[in-house]
This record gives C-alpha cells, structure tokens and sequence, in this order.
C-alpha cells in the first residue's frame, strides 16, 4: 500500500471515529421543561420553548404534539435541526374558542431525533435507540371570555378619542360662532 | 541737584532689582511643595445581567453543554475611571450567597472581570459567567465588586431567571440482545444507561415499533423493561407503541443527585421474547426514550 493510500485511510478512519463519536450520547434537551398558559375563552396566548444539544453536527428532530391538546395548540418551528451554542426555537400558541368551556389541559410537545441509521444491533436482534425530548404542556381555559370593552387599554384609548371628538366640537361651535359675529 | 537725582536713581533701581530677585526667591520656595490627593471610594451604576443572547430575559440553558451570560456596570470613581484596578464577580443561586463557595449547581465565580477603556471618571465592568446545563433552575443574582487603587471597592447586584431544562443523554446506541433461540427469552436484562442533562428530575418515556427481521416480525410487546436487572420473566412492563411514562425513573441533576462533577445516570434493564416460530436472521426496531420532567 502507498504512502498516500495509508494516509487517506487513516484520515478517512479518523473522520469515521470522530463522526461515531459524535452520534453516540448525543444530548438532546427542551427548556422551558413546563410551558402553562391560561387563556380566556376566545383569547389566545404565545409562548416559545428551545430545543438544544451538545451535538457539534446538526441534529434534525420531529415535532409531535399529544392528542389531548391537539386542538388547543400550534406550533411554529422555524428550524427543524439544532447544533451546539445554536438552540432551535418552537413556538406555541395556545387557544381557547368562545364556545370552549372551562377546563385544564395537560399534554405534551414532543421533539424526537432520528435513530441513528448506521447503528445496527450487532447480534440477532436489538433495538436502535432514537431519543427524545418532551416540554410538558398545561392549558387552563378561564371562565372569563375577551371583550374589547374589558381591555383597559382599549378603554382608555376609547375615552381619549370621545373627549377629543366633544372638544374639538365645542371649540368648532365656539370658534364659528365668534367668526360670524366679527362678520356682522 | 541733577547729580542728586541720578543717586536716587540709581539706589532705586538697584534696591528694586534686590527686591524682585529677592521675591523670586521665595516664590520658588513656596511652589516646591507637593499635594498628596486623598483616596475617594467608587461608585457602581446598575448592574445589568443579560442573558446567553446579550437580552434581558431569562437565561436558557443548553442540555448537556454551557452557556455564557454577562454581566456589567459601569464604575465611577472621581480620582479617574483608571483608578479602578481590579472587579471580580459572584453568580449564586437563591439557595447561596455570594461568598459562598462555587459549585456547579448553585455558584460560580469570576475573579478577574474586564475593565474597559476608561472614559473621563467611568469605566465599565463586565464579567462573564459559563453556566452548566446543571445549573439549578430560579432565581439567579449577579454581584460584581470593583476595587481602586485605595483598596476602596464598591459592588452591586442584578437578579435573573434560569429556565427549567430537561435533558438527557442515552448512552447506548443499540440495546443488543444478541443471537437467540426460538421461543427463548432472555435470561438477564440488557442495560440501558440514561444521563441526565439538565437541570431538573426527570422521567423516562418509552415507546417502539414492531421488529423487523430477515424472515417475520416480532411484536413490539415481546419487549419488557424495568428499573432491576431480572430475567425476561420478571420484567413486568411490556414495550409499547404509544409512549408510555415510567414515573418511578427520576433521574436526578448531576450535582445534586451526586457529588459535583460525577454524571447522574440510571440503568433501564431491557428483555426480549423470541417466538416459537415465523422469524429467522436479524431482527431489528427502533425504541425511542424520551425525557419529561418529572411530575
């Protein structure tokens, strides 16, 4: 064997090490562990957890969501893989209709990495593992429904325009009638 | 008379000379003296701790790796911005103070934080801090010290969260039953080991599929496990589709379920049924272990 076959051999088989290295322990992790929401009936709330690991190669992961909260939930992944120092960010957004009634629900978001295709059981049989990461979910739909007419800021946003409306009518009338006087 | 003038004159002009030169004498005794400026302590403005993304938010950790978040203020001191000489830093947990001593979980230290360029009276202080995926998860306070060449110092704190972060690490790729008969089980379990990741107590998920083998399939069923190595017989958790949550895993923090700096593992012990028939060669699925923090 060549010089240069002995060198690239070696390097190749490095590579390959160092790429098993790599697949094998891979951390995988979801932070917030807990995500609550407490929405009106008819509201909506946002949250976002992170999917994170040590892994120095991308790691690509699947997002499933648990029956009990299928309906009540979305979820928006801008990336479907993460590297280390890049954690991938989910968002959740939780809804409650205005026909839903109150109750508590509690499901989970579940983050999943392919098993590594190249393991093999190496006896007669075996399972090849794939792990996992589940953000633990609680939607607690409230009894109290949205209405623009309980929002304080639409209250107060809706005050300062009637005021305005009623003294820019007054200062009109006032100011119209004073020109007519000064014409006469 | 003219004569008289030019003596007065001249006596004038030389007591003159005699007096300016005299003058100057004792003006340059005066000016020699030297002026020793007192020490004055420095004063610290807010302290701002941001986040591993440089925001004011709450700090995420990264399972089974680190993160860096700062911390700084800026320092005035009226002797100059460069009488400030040296800042250290303190990041402690709601369960420690500040002089307490550093530990994984719970505090960490930086003694040498920079000092910038200082400008005018101002120097600002900025101290990074790594954090473990360990870190506990709460309330976390920032308290920088910085000291002037007087050794007078001044120091001040920030708070911020740490998330909750659940993680984990299977350490094995493969879960190998090796080459058995038809109609065998296994007689031992096959271990598992599951790291813990992240900072709080977790429980294990399990789910499956069928196996695939050269000739046939065995039933996902045909999988036990538990938490005690025992033969196949004695394992009383079959393996299912649908994830199934084993609540009495709790794998605890590294650091806090063990001594700083030892992993926190837990062995699942896995057992195998062979048919009596129907399959032959190798037999293959996927088994997927989930981590969920704990009830």
């Amino acid at each position: 064997m060549a010089n240069k076959d002995i060198i690239i051999t070696g390097i190749l088989a490095i590579l390959l090490i160092s790429l098993a290295y790599e697949v094998s322990g891979t951390a995988i992790g979801a932070s917030p562990a807990t995500l609550s929401f407490k929405i009106p009936r008819g509201g909506y709330e946002e949250k976002t957890f992170q999917v994170s690991t040590n892994s120095e190669i991308p790691l690509e992961f699947e997002i499933s969501v648990s029956d009990s909260i299928k309906n009540a939930i979305k979820v928006e992944t801008k990336d479907k893989a993460t590297v280390y120092g890049q954690p991938a960010e989910i968002i959740v957004r939780a809804y409650a209709s205005r026909s839903a009634k109150p109750e508590s629900l509690d499901g989970a978001i579940t983050a999943t990495v392919a098993a590594n295709a190249d393991s093999n059981a190496p006896g007669g049989s075996g399972s090849v593992v794939s792990t996992a990461v589940a953000v633990k979910i609680k939607i607690e739909i409230t009894d109290e429904t949205t209405s623009l007419f309980k929002d304080k800021t639409f209250l107060i946003t809706l005050g300062l325009i009637v005021t305005s409306i009623v003294l820019g009518s007054l200062y009109f009338i006032r100011t119209k009638g004073k020109l007519k006087k000064s014409r006469k | 008379m003219r004569k008289t003038f030019n003596v007065i004159l001249v006596t004038f002009l030389v007591l003159a000379a005699g007096l300016a030169c005299f003058s100057f004498n004792v003006t340059a005794d005066t000016a020699g003296g030297t002026v020793s400026i007192l020490n004055t302590a420095p004063t610290m403005g807010t302290v701002t701790l941001l986040n591993q993304a440089g925001a004011d938010a709450a700090i995420t950790l990264s399972a089974g790796g680190t993160v860096v978040v700062t911390a700084s203020a800026t320092v005035t001191d009226t002797n100059g911005g460069a009488d400030i000489s040296n800042a250290s830093g303190t990041l402690y947990h709601s369960t420690n103070v500040s002089g307490d001593a550093d530990d994984e979980n719970t505090h960490i230290t930086n003694s040498s934080c920079v000092l910038g360029t200082p400008s005018g009276n101002d120097v600002v202080v900025t101290c990074k801090f790594t954090m473990n995926f360990m870190a506990l998860g709460g309330t976390w306070t920032a308290n920088l010290t910085a000291v002037d060449s007087g050794s007078d110092q001044v120091s001040g704190t920030d708070d911020n969260t740490v998330n909750d972060l659940a993680g984990l690490i299977v350490v094995e790729d493969t879960i190998d039953f090796s080459s058995l008969q038809l109609a065998a089980n296994s007689s031992a379990g096959v271990d598992m080991t599951v790291r813990s990741q992240g900072n709080v107590v977790i429980d294990a998920r399990y789910s499956g599929d069928d196996y695939t083998c050269t000739v046939g399939t065995i039933d996902v069923g045909n999988t036990r496990y538990g938490l005690t190595d025992v033969s196949y017989d004695e394992l009383t958790t079959d393996l299912t589709v649908g994830a199934t949550t084993q609540t009495a895993f709790d794998l605890g923090i590294r650091g806090v379920a063990t001594a700083n700096g030892a992993n926190s593992n837990k062995n699942e012990y896995w057992g195998i049924k062979i048919p009596a028939s129907g399959v032959s060669g190798t037999c293959t699925n996927t088994l997927t272990v989930t981590a969920i923090a704990s009830a």
